[in-house]
């Protein structure tokens, strides 16, 4: 063997025998990267294994949501022309995360109100860590679709259109067997849940605005008291 | 096995909802055009830009030679002479081309009997006479130049308009006669009648837009009786308001206003089906809504871009009148922006209420309703120079046309047909990485798509070889890499053993 395969050899062993463990966070184990993998196809008893074995990695679920929206910036910036019709210089930045990571968040928390009141069996924790792994389909797949949109033409948009239509029911897919699983319900009383957590959403964010608005009218009533003072003083 | 979990990502996740939550973004500012130039960019902003026409004068009735117009509806040139619809004071006025008055006509002889107009909001003039909408007699008549009634075009016989009176507002006559009236409560679309009188068919018929009030209307339709359901509000087509007859005789017929906002102006066919649309219908701009694109609401009144009259000049320049802002928008055959002008205000070429608009010889007439006067608008430098670059277009003339547009681009850097334009004058001309570039720039996703599909097949067709070869390197050297790979990590591994024992 010659000189430069034998360091190449010593070099690629070394990389394979490194312990990479390291750099993971001491919760995490290995595995949950391959288990959060196998969730995409084997969603009913990968979410079990959530449930009851620990599969599940609250470090992974929280970078999985980071993760959806960076896949919405690409999407917004690097998405085909052709099929792009979002003004880059249109871009804001709250609206494209609260689209992706807020609703997640709110997903979350109105699917575990309701499915606490619904005799559900899952927690919070596990709720949300099934909520970011539904995502994976579009997080993983996504960016190699952006890179595809950009070869393709509007003859082919009813292939890239019904790709990206595909991901989607995919995610929820995902996301009802995630509630079905974690919260131990029939199909029936998913269906029924998931409605009642879109009406969750609707009214935790009228209670949102609500509050928003209350608190802007005190806050000036404040300022009107103190400036009044001022004056007077 | 252990979960490892830490107790304040919950408050961390509580925290950021409600951060996000309580972050509501200001609504944006009603902001009201002003009286100065501008143009829609790619992505439908309004910005400045030049205008296209400047307002020579503005002549009154009693300037032109006669008596001062009253509530004036319409206005027509044929042959190099205006035709005035003067409504209030019941009479045809004929000017020449310099608007200098001729004759009018006040008394008509209804076959050897004497008969008068009675509110004329209507005219048209072709070769077979003047057809004027009497909407007060509930006709519309063809007139000789003495004012002899040749044919009258009465209320139809037909069950769908027994309950609806008979009030034509507009009307034109093609070149075979038919003649094609616009009423004003007819909603089945516009009348079309033979050369004798004969009443044919509606044509052109607008449907009703879908939308979600409409929806719900026929969801509690559903559940009331027929008694109750009949006091509801009824969805009705949109009417036509105004029609206008190129020389191609295709009718072009504008809408006051529609649901949507979007189809406010038609070019309808012989079937009577619209053919001014645009195939890119999921675009940012809304290119089938012509006139102002925003909605104003300024003081609790929904101001929206009114159509009242449309006309067509021999290349094709489509112009609109809209009466709410009192701008003339003018647009290609393709619905293409060219630019705007006009105004409300009590400036020269601002109007208080205007009613028709015409071309004369490259001028344009606007005649303004409650003021009674007809303003003459002339092409700017900026509009003589768009509307040469569009002739060298049509003519085949790509390059002359590339550099006008481009001089266009150095007055008006924002007009997304210079762009378009160029960039189909370079797709002629073969230069597809040009091409690209400008058709990106107008936004033009259909022909961009079209020339990157020919450079791909290009680029293909060119490399094929080399992909065939890279392709099958690929699939084989994955299969060997895999194999040495594990080779190599074998021997190693058998290597270190052995040095460990």
């Amino acid at each position: 063997m010659t000189k430069s395969g034998k360091s190449l050899r010593i070099l690629l062993y070394s990389v394979r025998r490194y312990d990479w463990s390291r750099f993971l966070p001491r919760s995490m184990d290995r595995r949950k990267l391959s288990w959060a993998a196998r969730s995409m196809t084997h969603p009913l008893s990968e979410y079990m294994a959530v449930k009851r074995e620990g599969h599940g990695s609250l470090l992974l679920a929280n970078l999985l949501c980071a993760a959806t929206f960076v896949v919405a910036c690409m999407e917004y910036f690097w998405e085909g022309f052709v099929f792009n019709y979002r003004e880059s210089a249109n871009f804001n930045l709250l609206v494209t995360l609260l689209s992706s990571v807020l609703l997640l968040l709110l997903w979350s928390i109105s699917s575990w109100c309701v499915c606490s009141l619904l005799d559900g069996e899952g927690s919070f924790r596990e709720t949300w860590i099934t909520t970011c792994y539904a995502m994976l389909p579009r997080v993983l797949f996504t960016p190699p679709l952006i890179l595809l949109s950009n070869a393709l033409t509007l003859d082919e948009q009813n292939l890239y259109h019904t790709v990206s239509a595909l991901l989607l029911v995919w995610c929820g897919m995902l996301l009802m067997l995630g509630m079905m699983v974690v919260q131990q319900y029939s199909l029936k009383k998913t269906i029924a849940a998931m409605l009642l957590t879109v009406a969750g959403i609707a009214i935790i964010l009228f209670i949102g605005v609500l509050f928003t608005s209350m608190f802007q009218q005190f806050w000036s009533f404040l300022q009107t008291i103190v400036k009044e003072l001022w004056y007077r003083s | 096995m252990a979960v490892y979990t830490k107790p304040n990502y919950w408050i961390t996740v509580g925290l950021t909802a409600l951060l996000a939550v309580t972050l509501v973004m200001p609504g944006a500012a009603a902001v009201l055009p002003s009286n100065t130039g501008y143009t829609y960019t790619v992505d439908a902003k309004a910005v400045p830009d030049r205008i296209i026409y400047e307002a020579n004068s503005s002549v009154t009735g009693k300037q032109t030679g006669t008596e001062n117009f009253s509530l004036p509806e319409d206005l027509f040139v044929y042959d190099g002479r205006v035709y005035i619809a003067d409504t209030g004071n019941d009479r045809i006025v004929v000017l020449d081309n310099k608007l200098h008055f001729l004759y009018e006509i006040v008394d008509l002889d209804n076959g050897g009997e004497w008969d008068s107009l009675s509110g004329p909001t209507g005219l048209f003039v072709g070769p077979a006479g003047i057809l004027v909408c009497d909407k007060g007699n509930e006709r519309v008549i063809l007139l000789n130049e003495k004012g002899a009634i040749l044919q009258s075009y009465l209320k139809p016989e037909n069950e769908t308009l027994a309950n609806t009176s008979y009030r034509p507002t507009k009307a034109v006559m093609d070149d075979y006669g038919n003649v094609y009236v616009v009423s004003s409560g007819i909603y089945q679309g516009l009348l079309q009648f033979s050369l004798d009188g004969r009443f044919l068919n509606f044509f052109g018929s607008n449907v009703i837009e879908n939308s979600l009030s409409v929806q719900l209307s026929r969801f509690w339709k559903k559940f009331f009786n027929k008694e109750a359901s009949e006091t509801m509000s009824r969805d009705i087509p949109m009417e036509y308001n105004n029609v206008y007859i190129d020389a191609d005789g295709f009718l072009y017929a504008s809408i006051y206003q529609t649901a949507s906002g979007s189809n406010n102006l038609k070019k309808l066919n012989a079937r009577g089906k619209n053919i001014l649309t645009h195939m890119q219908d999921d675009s940012t701009l809304d290119r089938n809504r012509y006139g102002d694109q925003q909605t104003y609401v300024y003081k609790g009144i929904v101001w929206n871009t009114t159509l009242v009259d449309v006309t067509v000049d021999d290349e094709g320049i489509i112009s609109v009148l809209d009466s709410t802002w009192g701008r003339i928008f003018q647009y290609t055959q393709d619905g293409d922006l060219l630019g705007e002008f006009g105004g409300i205000g009590t400036t020269l070429g601002t109007f208080s209420s205007p009613s028709a608009l015409e071309n004369l010889n490259g001028d344009i007439l606007v005649l303004d309703k409650l003021r009674g006067t007809i303003t003459v608008f002339s092409p700017t430098a900026y509009r003589k120079l768009l509307g040469q670059a569009l002739t060298y277009y049509t003519e085949g003339d790509y390059q002359a046309s590339i550099d006008l547009w481009r001089q266009v681009i150095k007055y008006n850097s924002n007009m997304p047909l210079a762009y378009k334009s160029i960039g189909k004058a370079y797709m002629q001309q073969e230069c597809p990485e040009e091409a690209l570039i400008n058709l990106h720039m107008a936004g033009d996703r259909e022909s961009y798509s079209l020339v990157y599909g020919q450079m791909r097949q290009a680029f293909f067709q060119r490399n094929i070889v080399w992909i065939l070869l890279a392709a099958s390197a690929l699939m084989v050297g994955c299969r060997y890499a895999r194999r040495g790979l594990h080779y190599w990590i074998w021997h190693a591994q058998k290597a270190d053993g052995q040095k460990e024992r």
